[in-house]
């Protein structure tokens, strides 16, 4: 079932406070993860709310399934809302936590009983139904209001940074299992997180927003090799960013020159954003000193080492190269180097003070 | 007031642990506090069952059973039938809406819920003779379609309600902000609707709050004396509620009968103590249970985990 919002402005307040969600349109394909994926106060969270019907926007129009449910409440837009917070009813055992929905519909005894162990074996929780709430792990209960989101049958399933609250290691477990889960059930799912990692690992389809605007959408691997912005490169994967200026249509990163964009004329300063994987580190071959940068710093993590380079405009770099081919180099720290960029996205630089 | 006497005491207690105060200073602490205690709420509760047995039970009950006090308990048991049910109904009216909305004035509405607190019974009372009474803005009206109002149940049910008004709302509003309204906002996706809401998820989670602020009302319905004195006319066999019915017999000289009638309402304040206690009591040790057999669970789950790996 695909989702479709449409021009969606909502404000919180007085009509003169800035929107939370300022026009936002985008659609979310059918049997697909879309990530709604920001930094906090990008108007994320809010988005999946007026699209579960819990907020009501000042404009625009959300579709689900070619439906206009603009005006429709919650109750009937049959969709799996799953929060932060768990949100489990307290005082009902986890059995009567995931009949509710069933319950309130009417359906008979027995349907509701066969459907309730179903959900739990598919949760990998079957022996706790007698349980109450709080008297699951975080990571339990979480499966939990899945399972109760997902017995209504709903046409999508809208889950509110449902790992945030969430330990490192069970959060890791838990993205492999909703994966799992998602392959199982085929559901259209719309996820909100500030995690970027989670973002490109569960999802087919990320929506980057920015203070309540869409930065830009498309897949995990648009993004991250072809971001629109400087918001986008420097939000989604680490980057490294070189001041520049343009000569000749071109600007100087490191010890290359990458092309400038269009339209740039000579000595407009530029930023080039570049990411630690696509920067190599290398003996100086004959290049002018003044040219050179200066290792600072090496880090070991596992099989790679992270090369911290001072460029000679006085900028720090981070370099992500393997092991292997560090030590084939034999470089120290304080060696002068050089400082090849494989590739880098360059953007005319902002004056925003 | 009892509370915050033994909690004294229990700190003192604590102190006396950890810094180790001498036995003296102990001694004179505790004291202070049984001597505090009995004066000012062990020996006037003691009272009123001693004079209202002072001359055995036979007496007791006699005074107990004459007609114009068995009135006067029937009025009361009626007022409080009615004003406490309102309260309630408005109380969680009044809850839900300051912790499931944002609303021009919401802060003004809490101010006044608290109104009836801040002013003084006796003004209360008037505030009702004013509107209603013969010379009040309704009082023409009223008399010429033959209502009554004030000297009369109506009165006395409406200073009640009015006074106690705020007990079960402010308990309500205070639990319900607590807890946020995330669980009614996942019944309303799973296809609830405000009804339903509010009985199977709003209700249970609050039950021992609303309990607590039920208690209350009901001591203060049933003992309000002021608001009720001024709307009521004191009639007797008719107007008189058991309050009003103690001050009577006492200024007749009937001493038995006056503390017979104030031994019903003091019993019915350490009723209201102990049902207050066992709620909570019980709701804090359904939580505890909880928790252990959670406790008690987790090693079988490590078993099993291990279990698993192992195979």
């Amino acid at each position: 079932m695909t989702v479709r919002v449409e021009s969606i402005i909502k404000r919180f307040g007085n009509s003169s406070d800035t929107a939370a969600v300022a026009n936002v349109s985008f659609e979310a394909q059918p049997k697909a993860i879309t990530t709604l994926l920001g930094p906090s106060g990008s108007g994320k969270s809010t988005l999946l709310r007026l699209i579960g019907g819990l907020e009501t926007p000042d404009q625009g129009r959300v579709f689900i399934d070619g439906k206009d449910v603009t005006a429709l409440s919650p109750q009937h837009r049959n969709v799996g809302f799953v929060f932060q917070s768990y949100a489990l009813f307290k005082h009902m055992t986890v059995a009567e936590n995931i009949a509710f929905g069933m319950k309130i519909r009417g359906l008979p005894k027995a349907q509701v009983q066969k459907r309730v162990a179903e959900l739990l074996s598919l949760v990998q929780l079957p022996e706790y139904g007698t349980r109450f709430p709080s008297q699951l792990s975080g990571g339990q209960r979480q499966r939990v209001a899945l399972a109760r989101a997902l017995a209504i049958e709903p046409k999508v399933l809208l889950l509110d940074e449902p790992f945030g609250a969430l330990d490192t290691q069970v959060r890791l477990e838990l993205r492999e299992w909703l994966i799992g889960l998602h392959e199982q059930t085929g559901i259209t799912t719309i996820l909100v997180t500030h995690d970027q990692e989670e973002a490109l690992e569960l999802s087919q389809h990320i929506v980057l927003l920015n203070q309540g605007k869409v930065a830009q959408a498309g897949s995990p691997h648009d993004l991250y090799d072809h971001p629109a912005d400087e918001f986008v490169a420097s939000f989604l994967g680490g980057a490294n960013v070189i001041k520049s200026r343009v000569s000749d249509g071109e600007a100087k990163v490191g010890t290359n020159s990458v092309r400038a964009p269009a339209g740039a004329g000579d000595g407009t300063p530029v930023q080039a954003f570049v990411r630690p994987h696509n920067m190599r580190v290398r003996r100086p071959n004959g290049e002018n000193l003044i040219d050179l940068g200066k290792i600072e710093r090496l880090t070991r993590v596992g099989g790679y080492v992270k090369v911290y380079v001072s460029l000679p405009t006085g900028e720090s770099v981070v370099v992500l190269m393997s092991k292997g081919d560090l030590e084939a180099l034999q470089v120290e720290p304080g060696d002068p180097v050089a400082v090849d960029v494989v590739d880098a996205k360059v953007f005319v630089q902002s004056y925003s003070i | 007031m009892s509370g915050i006497v033994t909690q004294r005491a229990g700190s003192a207690h604590r102190r006396d642990t950890q810094i180790g105060e001498s036995l003296w200073v102990r001694v004179v602490l505790i004291l202070i506090a049984l001597i505090f205690l009995g004066i000012f709420l062990v020996a006037p509760i003691a009272t009123v069952f001693v004079s209202a047995f002072s001359k055995g039970a036979g007496p007791y009950f006699a005074a107990l059973m004459q007609d114009e006090t068995l009135d006067a308990i029937r009025l009361t048991l009626l007022t409080a039938g009615i004003a406490v049910p309102l309260n309630v109904l408005f109380g969680i009216a009044a809850a839900w809406l300051v912790s499931k909305y944002d609303f021009w004035g919401k802060s003004l509405l809490i101010t006044v819920v608290d109104l009836p607190f801040s002013v003084s019974p006796v003004i209360s009372g008037l505030i009702f003779v004013l509107l209603f009474g013969a010379r009040g803005w309704f009082g023409p009206w009223l008399s010429e379609h033959d209502v009554k109002i004030i000297f009369a149940v109506p009165g006395i049910v409406m200073a009640t309600t009015f006074v106690t008004f705020p007990l079960v709302a402010r308990e309500l509003i205070a639990v319900m902000q607590a807890q946020g309204s995330d669980e009614e906002e996942a019944a309303l996706t799973l296809g609830a609707n405000g009804l339903q809401i509010l009985w199977r998820i709003t209700l249970p989670k609050v039950r021992w709050g609303l309990l607590y602020g039920v208690i209350l009302c009901n001591a203060r319905a049933m003992g309000e004396f002021g608001a009720v004195s001024v709307v009521s006319g004191h009639i007797r066999g008719l107007t008189n509620t058991m309050p009003l019915q103690v001050e009577i017999l006492y200024n007749e000289y009937n001493f038995v009968g006056a503390f017979a009638v104030a031994s019903l309402l003091s019993a019915l304040a350490l009723v209201t103590l102990v049902v207050k206690k066992v709620a909570e009591w019980a709701a804090s040790s359904r939580q505890a249970k909880r928790d252990a057999s959670a406790r008690a669970l987790a090693p079988v789950r490590a078993a099993v985990s291990l279990e698993g790996v192992v195979q």
